[in-house]
């Protein structure tokens, strides 16, 4: 394998239309390429289709009717994205997924990539620090939930006696409107696990090379950063960006064991209210125009972050 | 590599090169040992609860220690207080197992063909998957379990696993396809050269420097469906196929007292196998990373 990259660099240099050792499979790879690509993607169309595309299309047209499931559907046009503009409750579910979001890109996205860096360093003990940052991620939701809800709670809980002994004020934490938000976002701090391992597989990815070649150069660590880990992993950033937005968008399960939205609608995310409106209202129907709503609003973020990439995302390999 | 470093650095040398090695190295060392002991805090309290007496979880002041340590709730968890959970377990190991298998093979073709070939429709597909990546779950739930219900997949395994065999997520495949672009072309080609099409080029020659990769999506999947609570109880609402999480909260809501420390034995003892798998499978990212690229020559 190692002979044989060395023989395509050094051909590289010549015409390589003139070899034909380097046209004739070529040639034959690319007729097939259609068929053999849709062999390949074929599981993911089929998965597509039956799994993401007709549901959501059934939720699209449900979003433009008035549904409780036990009575039939009935076309209402846009009364239920009208409906919205006046919805108090989901203009707050807006700003409180707005400040979550950015509360949870800091960790996702920016901390992770330096708790990952710390991690790639090769000495004593570095395996067992990837262990202790992954190892919160694993514990399940509804446990993490319960943990959180003991460690924090106003009247029993571990913080506040330990406040009380250092002879500070007890704090309502969860039950206060001011605190419940924004420790609901630093406690996202314990679930970087995901985003972690990718930086990480990403830095392992980087060609020493690389590193050897800008330190023989007497670049700092700062310029090695600057100059070599981020754009080599500026396409893993670009991902973890992505599935940050879309996962801190989507928050619900801390809300809906730990705060239920509250106090007084302080944490009212917009898949919880989603979800009330559609399993304990039983509007299906406004249900699905919300849902559709924080697809669009997700998607021209996502996009708008696609349409900037090409200037800050290096691709070693791209497929032009 | 360090010696390599130390050398070529001009100006500092000697004593002081390596007493500014020395500082970072303990700089480094300080703000791993804060990061770890940030993040090991609930991990401890869990495990803390896990070991209390009953009914004397939440006594004031804590020790560092619970005291007594009750080791026989090891023992007591896995036997509920209304069902035992190693049918859920059971229910379990299979929905992870075959679940990221097959989502690891759907993804991995999917993310290849998108990253390394070029047909129309290419990007229709891509934009597409993005698209999915974006939808809120809620939003399909529903259409989904009413597709399963009429073929009569729901309370089977198979409506939890089937999904994934048919291309895995969108995020695996966004992943794999971001990772197959870090990959020089020059390996296809040199495939190419030896005569390899793309199924052999994709398993022999791109997969083996997709380890570090694949080893991490599949702790990923593995951890989500060990841990996935929505997917079990909209599709799986009797015995037969109910999985662990079900089963300890179903336990723990049976009785009017929740049993913390039980409850907390329990999970600890969910996580844990998850935990070894994750030990086992990090010492694979170093081995993935010298095939990886072509850093390892």
């Amino acid at each position: 394998m190692i002979t044989n990259t060395e023989t395509v660099r050094a051909d590289a240099g010549d015409s390589q239309a003139e070899s034909p050792a380097f046209k004739r499979p070529r040639l034959r790879w690319r007729r097939k390429s259609t068929l053999v690509a849709y062999a390949f993607l074929a599981p993911w169309i089929i998965g597509l289709v039956v799994f993401y595309l007709g549901p959501v299309a059934t939720s699209a047209i449900l979003s433009f009717t008035d549904y409780n499931i036990i009575s039939p559907a009935e076309f209402t046009g846009f009364d239920n994205y009208e409906k919205m503009i006046t919805d108090g409750e989901f203009v707050q579910a807006l700003k409180v997924t707005l400040y979550y979001t950015a509360f949870f890109l800091l960790m996702y996205v920016v901390l992770s990539l330096f708790v990952a860096m710390l991690a790639n360093r090769p000495g004593r003990g570095s395996g067992l620090f990837r262990l202790i940052v992954f190892l919160p991620s694993l514990i399940p939701l509804f446990a993490a939930a319960v943990l959180w809800g003991w460690i924090f709670n106003t009247d029993f809980g571990l913080i506040n006696y330990l406040l009380e002994e250092m002879g500070l004020p007890r704090q309502g934490f969860f039950q206060s409107p001011q605190q419940a938000l924004p420790l609901v976002g630093m406690l996202t701090f314990w679930s970087i696990g995901s985003a972690f391992l990718v930086y990480l597989s990403g830095l392992q990815s980087i060609p020493t090379h690389l590193y050897e070649a800008i330190t023989v150069d007497g670049a700092s660590a700062v310029r090695r950063f600057w100059h070599v880990t981020l754009p080599m992993l500026s396409p893993v950033i670009l991902f973890n960006l992505i599935i940050g937005i879309v996962l801190s968008f989507q928050v619900f399960d801390i809300a809906w064991v730990l705060t239920d939205g509250g106090p007084a609608n302080r944490t009212l995310f917009w898949v919880l209210l989603i979800f009330r409106r559609a399993f304990q209202d039983f509007e299906m129907g406004y249900a699905s125009a919300l849902s559709w709503v924080l697809f669009i609003v997700v998607a021209c973020v996502t996009g708008l972050i696609f349409r900037t990439s090409r200037w800050w995302v290096h691709y070693e390999g791209r497929s032009r | 590599m360090t010696a390599l470093r130390t050398k070529a650095r001009p100006i500092p040398t000697g004593n002081l090169a390596q007493s500014l090695q020395q500082r970072r190295k303990i700089l480094w060392y300080l703000s791993m040992l804060f990061i770890a002991l940030v993040m090991i805090l609930p991990v401890y309290y869990m495990i803390y609860l896990a070991f209390s007496e009953l009914g004397k979880e939440f006594v004031f002041p804590p020790g560092l220690i619970p005291d007594p340590i009750k080791f026989e709730n090891i023992a007591r968890a896995p036997e509920g207080t209304a069902t035992p959970l190693w049918g859920f377990a059971k229910n379990s190991i299979l929905y992870a197992g075959l679940g990221t298998l097959g989502a690891l093979v759907a993804e991995s073709m999917a993310g290849f063909a998108l990253a390394r070939m070029r047909f129309p429709g290419r990007n229709v597909i891509f934009a597409l998957t993005v698209g999915m990546l974006i939808m809120p779950f809620v939003a399909t739930i529903i259409p989904k379990f009413l597709l399963f219900s009429k073929i009569g997949l729901v309370d089977t395994y198979w409506a939890l696993i089937l999904p994934w065999w048919f291309g895995g997520s969108p995020y695996g495949i966004f992943l794999m396809r971001q990772f197959f672009l870090t990959i020089p072309r020059e390996f296809d080609e040199a495939a190419l050269i030896d005569g390899a099409g793309p199924w052999r080029t994709m398993w022999l020659v791109l997969m083996p420097q997709a380890v570090p990769v694949l080893v991490a999506l599949g702790m990923l999947h593995f951890a989500y469906f060990w841990n996935d609570l929505l997917g079990p109880l909209v599709f799986c609402q009797t015995r037969v196929c109910k999985t662990l999480p079900q089963g300890i909260l179903s336990n723990y809501q049976a009785t009017w007292d929740p049993q913390w420390a039980l409850f907390m034995m329990s999970t600890v003892l969910m996580v844990l196998p998850v935990a070894v798998v994750f030990v086992l499978a990090q010492r694979r990212f170093k081995q993935g990373f010298l095939f990886s690229g072509l850093g390892g020559r």
